[in-house]
This record gives structure tokens, C-alpha cells and sequence, in this order.
């Protein structure tokens, strides 16, 4: 593989990561801001707010748990890949 | 003794290609997080980086000349935008490039650039860049002649206007500029993206504020690009006095007058308004479209025709 190919594939290996992070916060964030509206109209029922509370915390903790997960994901990915293209990139010197 | 390895051009690859474009819509972004996919400037010989010293130079033009036309492609392109249809082989491929050594002798260099970063930072850089080739270059210069396609040309009178001291040797060699389908005015798509991010972020909307930030996610040359000049307290660069400017501008339909053509142009650039200043000149493409105008024969004509002209 020619040295230029592996710099660009490490660039590209950098803007999918980027991408990911990116795409995950901002998709978050959106998630909860609208999954709030619900939430905060059942809370004002008196005698289901507390457990809708409880449903909110468990909702919202889960999901942020599969966010981190996909960023992790993305970041060990990343980093293999960053790995072997160094290997190659030691290799085709 | 063993044949020479040929290496394809790879300005024609679909990498290649993507990349360009890459760097077009957020090549300021690339750039800035210090990733390897953004481009530096540089001139490119059969799809390659070309080093600007003597021999390199000796080595991809033995048969140099004293005349020189560098060609700057334009936003998210790269070198092969000059290249004609057909020719599936390298050595069949014409440009204008390829055509202007053969028949006026002008020697050609191909710029590739990431076209997403300020038109003002693209033209500093080909300030350094004709600066370094013009100190490099194995033969004394008589003539310099700039061709840029779109964005390529404000980029070209940018590094025209902005030059610093150092520079004059290039720029006193500069003859004539050929601007081909550029925007000097402003390109109406991104002007029309403007108004659209600033509508839709105006909208109190999660899906409308999420869109239009995707939208404002385009780079500083694409915003540039509904300016049309080098952003600058001094407003549009000036044409540079020693040198002839010329306009090669295309409208969609055969007839420039249409209304069609009057308000879309090429499809990009709208040909602008007549002036009664002698400069720059305005030849007009009737049935050319903007990306065509960088590999066109009747183009070519007249590019032709202006560089065997005083």
C-alpha cells in the first residue's frame, strides 16, 4: 500500500471518529431535550409523578449508557484501525 | 535495462476526487483538527506533488520555456477539471494545459488546493507558491499567464492584490489573467444557503436548528463564495494594473439573452452586468455550463487566442 493512501485512510479513520463523536452528542441531546416534553407534563399529575421520576431516571440512564457505548465502540474501532495503519505505514517505509 | 515505471495519474480517482470535494465542504474544519485528508497548496505534475526545486522542475517539463501558465482549479475540484472528455489513458488526456505547450509554448502548472479554506488564505498561499516557483524555475521568465476556473480566479486576484514585496518577481512577469466562469459578484447558490440557515435557525425547532446547523456546517471558502472577493476591510480586490483581465463566462441556454441564462448563467454564475470599463473584458459561452468551462474547445479558442494577443 502506498504511503499517501495510508495517510488518507488515517485521515478518513479520524473523520469517522470525529463524525461519530459529533453525531452521537448532537443526536443525544435532541433525544433528551424531546423526550423531556412527556415527562415533564405527567409529572404534574400529582399521584404519578413519583414513579414517572423513577421511569425518567431509569429511561434516561440507559440511554445515555448506549450513547457511551457507541462512542466507545467508535473510539476502540478507531484506535485498531489507527493501530494497523501505523504497522503498514511502518511497513511500506 | 528495465522499462521506467508509469504510475497513473490518480487526479482522475475516485479518492482523489472525493477528497477534493472533502475539502471543499469542510476543508477549514480538516485543516483546523490537524487531519491528513485536508490539502496544502501545491503544484501537481501528472496527478502528483511537484517538488519546486531545479531539477524537479527540469526533471517534469525538460522542455521548459520562458512562457508559464499556472491553472487553478476551482471549488471542490481538483487539477483533473482541466482534463477534455475522452483519452482513458494518461498520455491521451488534453487539457488546456497540455494544448497551450503545444501550441504557444507556454509551459503549464497545475495548482490543487483545499478549496474550503478563505479565498483570502488560498490566495496567500499562491502568493508563496508562485513566489517558490518562480526563485526554482530553471529559465529566466518572460510571461506569466493565470487561468483559474470559479473559485480559482478570485483566488488568483486575491494572490494578485495581496502580494506581498517578495512577490514581485512573479508578479511582474503576470501578462494576463483569465478568470473562467469566477464569481466576482457573488455566487447566488450560496448566498440563497445563507438565507436558507439563517431561516431555518430562526425556527425555534429541534429537527429546523439541527438541519440548519448541519447546513451552516460549510466551509469559509464555500461562504466566501456568495461574496465573490477575498474578504477584506478594503473590500474587492483591485485588478491587478499590470495585466489584462479577461471574463470567459457561460450561460445554460444557447442564447445568453433567454431569461433562462440571464438569471442562472452557467448554472452557478450569473454573467455580469456590462460595464463600460475596457477591463476586464466579458466573453460570453453561450450553452456552456459552469463545469464544462474548464475543458471546453470553443473555450480553449479563446483562451488561445488571448495568450497569442500583446
Amino acid at each position: 500500500m502506498e504511503k499517501e493512501t495510508i495517510r488518507q485512510l488515517r485521515g478518513l479513520n479520524a473523520l469517522v471518529a470525529d463524525a461519530v463523536d459529533a453525531g452521537v452528542t448532537r443526536t443525544e441531546r435532541i433525544h433528551r431535550s424531546i423526550a423531556r416534553y412527556p415527562y415533564a407534563a405527567l409529572t404534574r399529575i400529582g399521584p404519578v409523578a413519583a414513579p414517572v421520576r423513577v421511569v425518567e431516571y431509569v429511561e434516561t440512564t440507559i440511554t445515555g449508557t448506549v450513547y457511551w457505548s457507541v462512542r466507545l465502540v467508535a473510539r476502540v474501532g478507531g484506535g485498531v484501525v489507527s493501530q494497523v495503519l501505523e504497522r503498514l505505514d511502518a511497513r511500506a517505509r | 535495462m528495465d522499462e521506467p515505471i508509469v504510475r497513473p495519474d490518480p487526479s482522475h480517482s475516485l479518492p482523489e476526487r472525493g477528497i477534493s470535494i472533502l475539502n471543499g465542504m469542510i476543508g477549514d474544519y480538516l485543516q483546523q483538527r490537524g487531519n491528513e485528508l485536508a490539502l496544502a497548496m501545491s503544484l501537481r505534475h501528472q496527478g502528483r506533488p511537484l517538488a519546486l526545486d531545479n531539477a524537479s522542475l527540469t526533471a517534469a517539463h525538460p522542455t521548459a520555456t520562458r512562457k508559464l501558465c499556472v491553472l487553478v482549479h476551482g471549488f471542490c475540484c481538483n487539477e483533473s477539471v482541466w482534463t477534455f472528455p475522452g483519452g482513458a489513458r494518461d498520455e491521451e488526456r488534453e487539457s488546456y494545459g497540455t494544448r497551450l505547450q503545444q501550441d504557444a509554448g507556454c509551459t503549464a502548472f497545475y495548482v490543487r488546493y483545499n478549496t474550503g479554506l478563505p479565498i483570502a488564505e488560498s490566495a496567500a498561499h499562491l502568493d508563496t507558491l508562485l513566489a517558490e516557483l518562480v526563485a526554482a524555475y530553471p529559465l529566466p521568465i518572460e510571461e506569466i499567464t493565470l487561468i483559474g476556473h470559479s473559485m480559482g480566479g478570485l483566488v488568483i486576484r486575491g494572490a494578485c492584490a495581496s502580494a506581498r514585496p517578495e512577490s514581485a518577481g512573479w508578479l511582474a512577469c503576470v501578462r494576463r489573467a483569465i478568470y473562467i466562469g469566477t464569481p466576482h459578484d457573488g455566487a447566488d447558490l450560496e448566498r440563497f444557503a445563507l438565507g436558507a440557515t439563517g431561516a431555518l435557525k430562526a425556527f425555534p425547532g429541534h429537527v429546523t436548528q439541527l438541519i440548519g446547523d448541519i447546513l451552516n456546517l460549510r466551509s469559509r471558502g464555500t461562504k466566501d463564495l456568495g461574496v465573490g472577493h477575498a474578504r477584506s476591510a478594503e473590500g474587492a480586490a483591485p485588478w491587478l494594473a499590470s495585466a489584462r483581465h479577461y471574463l470567459l463566462m457561460g450561460t445554460l441556454t444557447k442564447n445568453p439573452q433567454h431569461p433562462v441564462g440571464r438569471i442562472f448563467g452557467d448554472a452557478l454564475v450569473r454573467v455580469p452586468d456590462a460595464t463600460e470599463a475596457p477591463e476586464p473584458e466579458v466573453i460570453v459561452f453561450p450553452g456552456v455550463h459552469h463545469l464544462a468551462l474548464a475543458h471546453d474547445d470553443t473555450v480553449y479558442r479563446s483562451i488561445r487566442q488571448i495568450c497569442a494577443g500583446a
